[in-house]
């Protein structure tokens, strides 16, 4: 048994333990919302900064670990920066449950400059978040790095961006999943080395008391947030390109021209478009807005025209065999520029003058993570299960295909309708104001029960046959 | 664009997206093999037109301008606090003028436009304007440290209330302030 079939088995094992907890928090949050329960402020706030931790935390590990395992197709992997990886990403959870749940730390996932000095939280909470920080940023640099270095040693920097095919030159040949993952991996250098001032300037007024400026930071925040959270679902994307031609029986996709001129375009587009974030702060430069507005509006269409176009060419009168693996990436993509779709009209800043912070924003981003960038990496496992135990979880196919896309519909549903309602995120109970905001969180529940469910059959299914390989018994 | 019209339109492409998966979906199970690979052409001219016209045509509605070239009739100061905004047409400079401007219920005039100057004496906080009608209509964001202006008329007289809008700390679902417009 190879090392990196193990590491990605205890990837996927500790994705699939933590991702029903995850849920059962958003569930408790939004009966909480419903007043079907009472919880404390500070108890629904602590949930709320777990379950968006714990969810951007162990998709974007996931969808890292899927890429690292399908490298090796092309490159000489080392499993020590994955491994790394996996060992401080646990320290950092253990840090962050331990500041949440015993420290009452809850600021949010953002943690937005100045909150975690003016939270009730327990002093030490306070560091240990900052450490747990730290701890994940050391462990993801040092193997986004460790891919890089992986790729560069077989390709130079222009031919894994695939300059070659955008001047029309047919060779050396850049596989799509090659170009995909270095435009992603470098994207999220600068992302890391952002979050990287983030905390030394957080330290810098925890331990000396230096205030700090409050747009600095909060454009440091999204900047980091924004691409890490933009670059996972594109991790998801290049599995998506590795795997899905072949479950059609099609030869693997081409890196043509124009998918060379579209990835290369991504890159730089997608460190712009994080500004739609701060486009309440009327104080930040104006044109930075507008090109916050160009780049959100310009970065989905080549997802749209490349990606989109070309799994659907791939299906096309294919005579395709449809089993769980191609379903999830097939209806994941569906979902992703459904999404999509809701974040752009969110990102026109005349529509986010009334919809910034209400839960039309939820509403987009789980449904391009819960119902898109999630469906990739189940995908993903899903064709691992099958590779390593021979099992293609036909028997599951329709009882979770149904209870995940149906539930994962009516949840993000209930968000956008309440967004549109002016319903707001992030509160724990709703004021009069909106008063159908508890209606809508009730329904939102009650789907997303049939999410867990669905989940919990499939983590029953196949964390059983990753630990075979993960104990060397498969 | 007001928030029905975004879901309208949002249900209506969603529902495009996914007639266009299912019939796709429904032919993979023939097998006669077509190219549709011309169309991507299409496809991406489209969409650029499609974005080039309806961003094209929202850029010039952009908040920050509103009512740019009027003189606001009135002048008002908010400053936000956990868990409480001060909302005075004197300025908030210090602890005491909030103290003194907190729980102040100032009058706005109806038709006029109306400048906030939104502050923050601590964190992060949103100032969100819900109409009588319980809907969103104007919001901006409340940063310790800067002064964001907010220019508005109001066209409906009633009860407008304030609500933060960015998450700012445990009790931050009951930070919101009212105003009346007449």
């Amino acid at each position: 048994m190879k090392a990196l079939d193990r590491i990605t088995a205890a990837w996927i094992v500790t994705v699939l333990l933590v991702f029903p907890i995850a849920i059962l928090l958003g569930i408790l949050m939004r009966l909480n919302q419903a007043n079907v329960l009472e919880l404390s402020s500070l108890t629904f706030y602590s949930f709320m900064t777990a379950h968006g931790l714990l969810m951007v935390g162990i998709w974007f590990t996931m969808s890292m670990a899927g890429v690292s395992y399908l490298l090796q197709r092309y490159v000489e992997v080392k499993v020590w920066p994955v491994t790394l990886g996996y060992v401080l990403t646990l320290v950092g959870v253990v840090l962050l449950l331990a500041a949440i749940f015993l420290g009452d730390f809850h600021t949010g996932w953002y943690f937005l400059y100045p909150l975690p000095f003016y939270a009730r939280t327990e002093q030490w909470a306070t560091t240990a978040f900052l450490l747990s920080l730290g701890s994940l940023g050391v462990g993801w640099t040092v193997w986004v790095l460790g891919l890089l270095v992986a790729i560069l040693r077989k390709y130079s920097l222009s031919q894994a961006l695939a300059w070659q095919h955008l001047v029309g030159k047919q060779e050396p040949e850049t596989p799509p999943f090659i170009l995909i993952t270095t435009t992603t991996l470098l994207g999220l250098v600068p992302a890391f080395i952002a979050a990287v001032v983030l905390l030394v300037l957080f330290f810098i007024e925890h331990l000396s008391g230096v205030k700090q400026d409050a747009l600095l930071m909060k454009n440091l925040t999204f900047y980091f947030g924004h691409t890490l959270v933009n670059e996972m679902l594109y991790f998801g994307i290049a599995t998506l390109y590795e795997l899905f031609p072949s479950f059609a029986g099609k030869p693997p996709y081409k890196t043509k021209p124009f998918v060379a001129a579209a990835w290369n375009l991504v890159l730089l587009v997608v460190w712009t478009a994080y500004f739609h974030h701060l486009y309440m702060d009327f104080v930040q430069p104006t044109v930075v807005q507008y090109i916050g507005q160009l780049a959100s509006w310009i970065a989905p269409i080549p997802a749209v025209a490349v990606t989109t176009f070309s799994v659907l060419a791939t299906v096309y009168r294919s005579g395709m065999k449809w089993w769980l693996a191609p379903t999830f990436f097939f209806t994941g993509v569906m979902f992703w520029i459904i999404g999509g779709l809701g974040a752009i009209l969110d990102a026109i800043v005349a529509n986010n003058f009334v919809l910034h912070n209400t839960l039309w924003v939820p509403g987009h981003f789980h449904t391009y993570n819960l119902l898109g960038n999630v469906l990739f990496s189940l995908g993903f496992i899903t064709w691992f299960v099958r590779e390593k135990s021979g099992d293609d979880s036909s028997r599951l196919y329709r009882p979770v295909a149904t209870l995940y896309l149906l539930g994962g519909t009516g949840f993000v549903l209930a968000f956008f309708i309440a967004g549109s309602a002016s319903v707001m995120r992030r509160v724990d109970k709703y004021p009069h104001l909106v008063s159908s905001g508890s209606f809508w969180a009730l329904i939102g529940a009650i789907f997303a029960l049939f999410v867990l469910t669905a989940v919990l059959f499939y983590v029953f299914h196949a964390v059983r046959r990753c630990w075979r390989v993960l104990v060397g018994s498969s | 664009m007001s928030q029905s019209t975004v879901l309208t339109l949002f249900l209506l492409g969603t529902a495009i997206i996914a007639i266009v998966f299912w019939w796709v979906w429904r032919s993979s199970y023939q097998t006669a093999s077509q190219s549709v690979e011309p169309l991507r052409r299409w496809v991406f001219i489209g969409l650029l037109v499609f974005a080039g016209i309806f961003t094209g045509l929202t850029l010039s509605r952009m908040p920050y301008f509103l009512y740019a070239d009027e003189m606001p009739a009135r002048v008002v100061h908010v400053v936000a606090r956990q868990f409480a905004f001060a909302i005075s047409e004197r300025p908030i400079e210090n602890d005491a003028d909030y103290a003194a401007a907190l729980g102040q219920t100032v009058e706005l005039p109806v038709g006029q436009v109306v400048e906030f100057r939104v502050t923050s004496f601590d964190v992060n906080h949103g100032f969100a304007l819900y109409a009588p009608h319980g809907r969103i209509v104007a919001q901006v964001q409340a940063m310790p440290g800067y002064i964001n202006r907010l220019r508005w008329r109001f066209d409906q007289p009633g009860e407008y209330i304030a609500q933060c809008l960015e998450y700012c700390g445990a009790a931050h679902a009951g930070m919101h302030a009212r105003f009346v417009v007449k």
